[in-house]
C-alpha cells in the first residue's frame, strides 16, 4: 500500500507501527478520552519516540532532530495519525510551534522552548479564535496593554484545544488600534499556569476534553515572551495556519481503516452491496489522491514555498476525504454485526473517525473560508 | 388530501408542535434526551391515533400519525413511539380480531401496556420481509426461535411481538421479555434518542393463545408493517431536516463576521437554498407515500422505498450542512445538532439503507421486482 520514499524512510515506517503494535492499545482512540490513562499513555509514548529520534528526525540537530529529510517527518505524521494519533496533542508542538519558534523567536525563545517539544515533554494550545472572531479572526478583540516593562492580557478565547492540559499557549492579541485591523496583533508566548488564566471546557461531540473557552483577566506577560515584532502577528499567524493546515495527515488514517475493512468484516465483507464496494474503491482511490497532494505539499514545503492557496488546496481535499470516507465506513458497519473482538474495535475506530470527521471542515478555518482562500490566490496569479 | 383533512392536520399539527417545542435538544441545551412523558402522550390520544373507536382510539389512520411522526421527528423526540405505536398497534390491527387482540388494543391506547415488534431490521432486505423467527411444533408444545436485530424499543416493552414463519407463513407471536430462552441484548447506537436491541429467542415455549394469523394474505400483512416502519423513519427524517434548515436560518442571520449577517455571504445563501429544495422535494415525497400506504394502494412499496431512500439521505445532508453552517458552534453538545445528525445517521440505515431501497426499485424497473 505504501508509496516507495526509499528504503530509510520504510525502515523507519516500520520501527514506528513496531513501536505503536507494541505501546499502544489495540482499543486506543486517542489521548482526549474519559479514560486519564489514555493521555498518560500519549506523553510516555511521545518521551518514547523522542528518545529514539522520531519525534521530530526533520528539525536541525541544534534543537534536538537529527536533520533527516522531510519524508521522514512526513511518515512519521502519517503513522501516528493512521493509529489514532499517540503523540496525543503533542503534533501541534512538532508540526507549527516548533517551527514556528525557529523562524521568528529569539536565540533565547528556541533555547527555552524548543528542546522540550522535542524532547516529548510539552503540550501546547493555540490561543487565536474568539466569540465573535472564526472566520473573520482579525477582529479579535483580547488584549494587550502596555503596564511597566511588560503586558496585562486580558479576554476571552474559544475552541482552544487541549487547554487543560496545556503548559504553553500560542496566544493572538492586540496591542494597539490601528486603522486596519490585521495590524496590532502581536503574538504571546505564554504559560498556562499563569495567574488570571481560567479554562472551562466545553463538551462537543468528541466529549469534553477537547475543546475550552480561556479567560485571561489580566495576566502579566513579559516582553520576553513576544514573539516576532510587537504588531507583527498578523504575518506570523498565516504561516502558522499554512503549517497547521498541512501538518494532519488525515488521509492516512482513512486509509487506514479503509483497508481494514475487509478483514474487520471477515464473511460479512462479500454480502455488502456491490454499490458499497465501489464507493468504498473510491474512497481508497480518493486517500491515494489526497496523499499525492500532500506530498506536494512536503516537497513545496522542503523548498520553503509553501503558499497560503496550497495549504487551502490541501485542506479543502483531505477535509472533504475525511467526511466522505466516514460516511462510506458508516455505511459499511450498518450492514455489518461487528459486535466483538476485531469487529467490535473496528465499529469504534470508525464512529470516532465519523464524529471526528464532522468538524474537520471548521477546524483550522471552515472549509467555505479555504475555498475563498484559494480562489483569491488563483484570481491573484491570473 | 381534500381540504377537510387538511383541517384536522393542520390542526392536529399545530398542537404537537405547541406541546412539544421545548423537547427538542435544541432547546434543552441538549443534555439529557429524557423520553416524552408517556401518559401525556396517551391523554393526548396520540398512542391510539389509529386504534378502532371500540378499543378507546380516535380511528384516523396513517396519514394522521404521519403528521404526529413529523413533529416527532423536528424535536427529535425520545420516547418509543416507533415500537409500540407505529409498529405494535399496526401489527396488532392487522390481526384476525380475537379479544386479546382487542384487550391490548385497549391497554395500548390507554398507555397502559407497552410493546415492541422484532421485524427484520439487521439484514434489511427490502421487499418480501423474511420473518427472522420461526415456530416449531412438538406435539401440542409450540416453540419460536430466531434472531432479530436493532429492533425499536424493546427495552421497557410489557411484551414483544415477533414476526415468525410457521410452516413457511408467517405469524406474529407475543412474548414475555422475561420469557425463558428469550435474550435481549442492547445495541448502543451513536443516536443517544433512540434505544435498539438485539432479540434472541432460543426455543422460547410459547401459549397457543398468543400467537396470531393475519387478516387476509399473512404476507401482505408482513410486508405491510414492514413499510410502515420505513415511511415513519422517512416522515421522522423530513421533520428533522426542517428543524435544522429553520435553525440554520435563524443563527445564520443572527450571526455576524466581517461586519455582516454569514447568510449575506453566497457560500451560506446556496447551501440554504439547496435545504430548502431537498426539504421541497423529500416533502412531495413523503406526501405521496403517505397517501399511497393509507389508502392501502397496491404496489404502495415503490413510493414507500423511494421516499425512505431519498428523505433519509438527504436528512443526512441537510443536518450536516447545519451543523457546518454554525462553525465551531455547531460541533458543542449544548447547542444539540448533534443529536439531529446522528439521528439523520441512524434513519438512514434503519428498516433499509438507501442502497437496499434503490435495488428493490431498479430491479422493478428492470422488469424483475413485483409491482
Ligand atoms: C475541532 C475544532 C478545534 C479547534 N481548535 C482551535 C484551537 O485550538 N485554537 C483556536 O484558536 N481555534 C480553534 N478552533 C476554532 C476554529 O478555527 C473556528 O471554529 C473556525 O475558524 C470558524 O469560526 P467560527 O466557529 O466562529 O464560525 P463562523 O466564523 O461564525 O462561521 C460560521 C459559518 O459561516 C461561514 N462563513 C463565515 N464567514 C463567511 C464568509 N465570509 N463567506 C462564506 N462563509 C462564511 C463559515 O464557513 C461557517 O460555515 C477549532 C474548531 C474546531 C471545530
Amino acid at each position: 500500500m505504501d508509496f516507495e520514499m526509499g528504503v530509510e524512510v520504510e525502515a523507519l515506517r516500520r520501527e514506528l507501527r513496531d513501536l505503536v503494535a507494541h505501546h499502544v492499545p489495540s482499543d486506543y482512540l486517542g489521548a482526549f478520552t474519559d479514560d486519564p490513562a489514555d493521555l498518560e499513555m500519549a506523553q510516555g509514548f511521545c518521551r518514547l519516540l523522542a528518545d529514539r529520534g522520531l519525534l521530530c528526525p526533520a528539525w536541525p540537530g541544534e534543537w534536538g532532530g537529527r536533520d533527516a529529510s522531510p519524508w521522514e517527518q512526513a511518515a512519521v505524521r502519517e503513522e501516528m495519525w493512521a493509529h489514532h494519533e499517540p503523540r496525543g496533542a503533542q503534533y501541534m508542538g512538532v508540526n507549527w510551534v516548533g517551527p514556528t519558534i525557529m523562524r521568528h523567536g529569539t536565540r533565547e525563545q528556541q533555547g527555552l522552548h524548543l528542546p522540550p517539544i522535542a524532547r516529548g515533554e510539552v503540550i501546547w494550545c493555540q490561543g487565536f479564535s474568539e466569540p465573535n472572531a472564526g472566520s473573520d479572526l482579525a477582529s479579535l478583540q483580547t488584549m494587550a496593554r502596555r503596564d511597566g516593562d511588560g503586558w496585562r492580557v486580558s479576554g476571552q478565547k474559544i475552541w482552544t484545544s487541549y487547554a487543560t492540559m496545556a503548559q504553553w499557549c500560542f496566544l493572538l492579541a492586540r496591542t494597539s488600534r490601528e486603522e486596519r485591523k490585521q495590524q496590532g496583533l502581536t503574538i504571546f508566548l505564554l504559560p498556562m499556569a499563569a495567574a488570571g488564566i481560567d479554562v472551562r471546557p466545553i463538551a462537543t461531540m468528541i466529549g469534553p476534553h477537547h475543546l475550552n473557552e480561556v479567560f485571561f483577566d489580566g495576566v502579566w506577560v513579559t516582553d520576553a515572551d513576544v514573539l516576532g515584532a510587537v504588531g507583527d502577528g498578523w504575518r506570523v499567524v498565516q504561516e502558522v495556519l499554512s503549517f497547521e493546515r498541512v501538518g494532519i495527515a488525515r488521509y492516512a488514517r482513512c486509509e487506514r481503516l479503509l483497508i481494514w475493512a475487509p478483514a474487520a468484516l471477515g464473511a460479512e465483507w462479500d454480502d455488502l452491496p456491490e454499490d458499497l464496494h465501489g464507493r468504498w474503491a473510491r474512497m481508497v482511490m480518493h486517500a491515494r489522491r489526497a496523499r499525492l497532494l500532500a506530498y506536494r505539499v512536503v516537497d513545496l514545503q522542503s523548498r520553503g514555498q509553501v503558499r497560503p492557496g496550497d495549504a487551502a488546496a490541501y485542506r479543502i481535499a483531505v477535509t472533504r476525504l475525511d467526511q466522505e470516507s466516514a460516511q462510506v465506513l458508516m455505511d459499511i458497519i450498518g450492514f455489518a454485526a461487528l459486535g466483538e473482538g476485531e469487529g467490535l474495535r473496528f465499529r469504534r475506530a470508525v464512529e470516532d473517525h465519523w464524529r471526528y470527521s464532522i468538524s474537520a471542515t471548521v477546524a483550522s478555518g471552515s472549509i467555505e473560508m479555504q475555498r475563498i482562500l484559494l480562489a483569491r490566490a488563483l484570481m491573484a496569479a491570473s | 388530501m381534500d381540504s377537510d383533512f387538511g383541517a384536522v392536520h393542520d390542526e392536529l399539527r399545530g398542537v404537537a408542535r405547541m406541546m412539544l417545542a421545548n423537547h427538542s435538544p435544541l432547546t434543552t441545551a441538549g443534555r439529557s434526551f429524557k423520553p416524552l412523558d408517556w401518559q401525556l402522550l396517551a391523554s393526548s390520544g396520540w398512542l391510539g391515533l389509529e386504534v378502532p373507536a371500540a378499543q378507546g382510539g380516535a380511528g384516523a389512520g396513517f396519514a394522521e400519525l404521519a403528521v404526529l411522526l413529523t413533529e416527532f421527528g423536528r424535536v427529535a423526540a425520545a420516547a418509543p413511539y416507533l415500537g409500540s405505536v407505529v409498529l405494535g398497534t399496526a401489527a396488532l390491527s392487522l390481526l384476525e380480531a380475537n379479544t386479546g387482540r382487542d384487550h391490548r388494543l385497549q391497554e395500548l391506547a390507554a398507555g397502559t401496556r407497552r410493546v415492541a415488534v422484532a421485524l427484520p431490521t439487521d439484514r434489511p432486505e427490502v421487499g418480501q420481509p423474511t420473518a427472522p423467527f420461526r415456530i416449531r411444533r412438538a406435539g401440542s408444545v409450540l416453540e419460536v426461535s430466531g434472531r432479530a436485530g436493532f429492533v425499536p424499543d424493546v427495552v421497557g416493552a410489557d411484551e414483544i411481538l415477533l414476526l415468525a414463519a410457521d410452516d413457511h407463513r408467517p405469524v406474529l407471536v407475543a412474548v414475555a421479555p422475561s420469557a425463558p430462552g428469550l435474550q435481549i441484548d442492547a445495541q448502543p447506537v451513536v443516536d443517544e434518542t433512540r434505544h435498539l436491541a438485539a432479540v434472541i429467542a432460543d426455543g422460547v415455549e410459547i401459549d397457543p393463545d398468543s400467537l396470531w394469523s393475519f387478516t387476509g394474505s399473512p404476507e401482505a400483512g408482513a410486508a405491510r408493517l414492514a413499510e410502515r416502519a420505513m415511511l415513519a423513519v422517512a416522515c421522522d427524517s423530513l421533520g428533522l431536516a426542517t428543524m435544522m434548515m429553520e435553525a440554520t436560518v435563524a443563527y445564520v442571520t443572527d450571526r455576524y463576521q466581517f461586519g455582516r449577517p454569514i447568510g449575506s455571504y453566497q457560500a451560506v445563501k446556496h447551501a440554504c437554498a439547496d435545504m430548502l429544495v431537498g426539504i421541497s422535494i423529500c416533502s412531495e415525497l413523503v406526501g405521496t407515500a403517505v397517501e399511497a400506504l393509507s389508502s392501502d394502494e397496491p404496489g404502495s412499496w415503490v413510493p414507500v422505498s423511494m421516499a425512505k431512500a431519498h428523505v433519509s439521505s438527504v436528512a443526512v445532508e441537510i443536518a450536516g450542512k447545519a451543523i457546518q453552517l454554525h462553525g465551531g458552534v455547531g460541533y458543542t453538545w449544548e447547542r444539540g445538532l448533534h443529536a439531529y445528525l446522528k439521528r439523520a445517521a441512524l434513519n438512514r440505515s434503519l428498516f433499509g439503507s438507501p442502497i437496499a431501497h434503490r435495488r428493490r426499485l431498479a430491479a422493478r424497473y428492470a422488469g424483475e421486482g413485483n409491482s
